[in-house]
């Protein structure tokens, strides 16, 4: 086999590859959709803006609470009202 | 109707009658485009990417030559661009695109190891023809892949057909160099 009908196979094997069906329907689909490109500065600095507005939202409502001063409630508790455990623990009252 | 009529229903608005040029010519384009990428997909994202530039530059179209010289131009010049721009991985690519399709082919009447040695060998044809140089190879891909006459080709390449025929002399001779040694061993 010569060089040329090497050639010739493997072109003749490329050109019977078909392209999908639907190739125009995706074509006229990316023609038709209107693109809706919003430029790089208006783009830069609504980022930078939003990135600002959560920064600023974060501050005025740290900044918004305030502790509410609770009453002092005192425990007062007598040790002599607790059971007395050691009545459980000493083997001798068994 | 004729495709000027088309091209200036397209300039007047009437974008929905570009799918007819699409539709005519997509063929065409698609087979220029796997002429230099040697993939389905690449080449269908080339056909894509050249309609787009085709509909978007619509109204520099002059009309001084035919629709398809230019729309070859653009698939052209859109293709060379493409592998410009991939020029990296273009060897890993054509590698995995053949033993891809040596897995998945069915055996038909081949052994594994014609098989095997047909994937070297297409591997081989494609370094070939993508060393090239840029002028022979697009002569080349227009000649063998869409079947141009010399003449249609110049055009294309706003050339003479006397250099056509060089670049496609080169081509060949260029491609038996570097296949010969290849070709030697079977």
């Amino acid at each position: 086999m010569k060089t040329d009908d090497y050639l010739t196979e493997f072109i003749d094997r490329e050109k019977q590859i078909d392209h999908n069906p639907y190739l125009v329907t995706r074509i006229m689909d990316k023609i038709e959709t209107p693109k809706h490109k919003i430029p790089g500065v208006i783009r830069y600095t609504a980022v930078a803006a939003s990135i600002s507005l959560v920064v600023m939202m974060g501050i005025v409502i740290g900044d918004s609470y305030a502790s509410v001063p609770q009453p002092y409630a005192g425990v007062n508790i007598n040790d002599s009202g607790i059971e007395n455990f050691a009545l459980y623990n000493s083997e001798g009252n068994e | 109707m004729s495709e000027q009529q088309i091209i200036q229903d397209i300039l007047n608005g009437n974008n929905s009658k570009f799918e007819l040029l699409v539709l005519k010519y997509q063929t065409m384009v698609f087979r220029t485009a796997l002429g230099f990428v040697h993939s389905k997909e690449d080449a269908e994202d080339l056909t894509q990417e050249v309609f787009i530039r085709a509909y978007q530059s619509i109204a520099s179209f002059q009309g001084n030559s035919e629709f398809s010289t230019w729309l070859y131009r653009i698939a052209v010049n859109t293709s060379i661009n493409h592998l410009n721009r991939n020029k990296r991985r273009a060897f890993f690519q054509i590698a995995g695109d053949l033993l891809q399709n040596l897995f998945n082919k069915e055996s038909g009447d081949k052994n594994p190891h014609q098989e095997l040695e047909q994937t070297e060998m297409d591997v081989a044809i494609r370094k070939a023809i993508d060393s090239l140089p840029e002028n022979q190879r697009t002569a080349f891909v227009l000649s063998k892949y869409d079947d141009l006459t010399q003449k249609e080709i110049a055009a294309i390449m706003q050339s003479t057909e006397g250099s056509v025929e060089q670049l496609l002399q080169r081509a060949k001779t260029n491609l038996q160099k570097m296949l010969s040694p290849l070709v030697g061993k079977k």
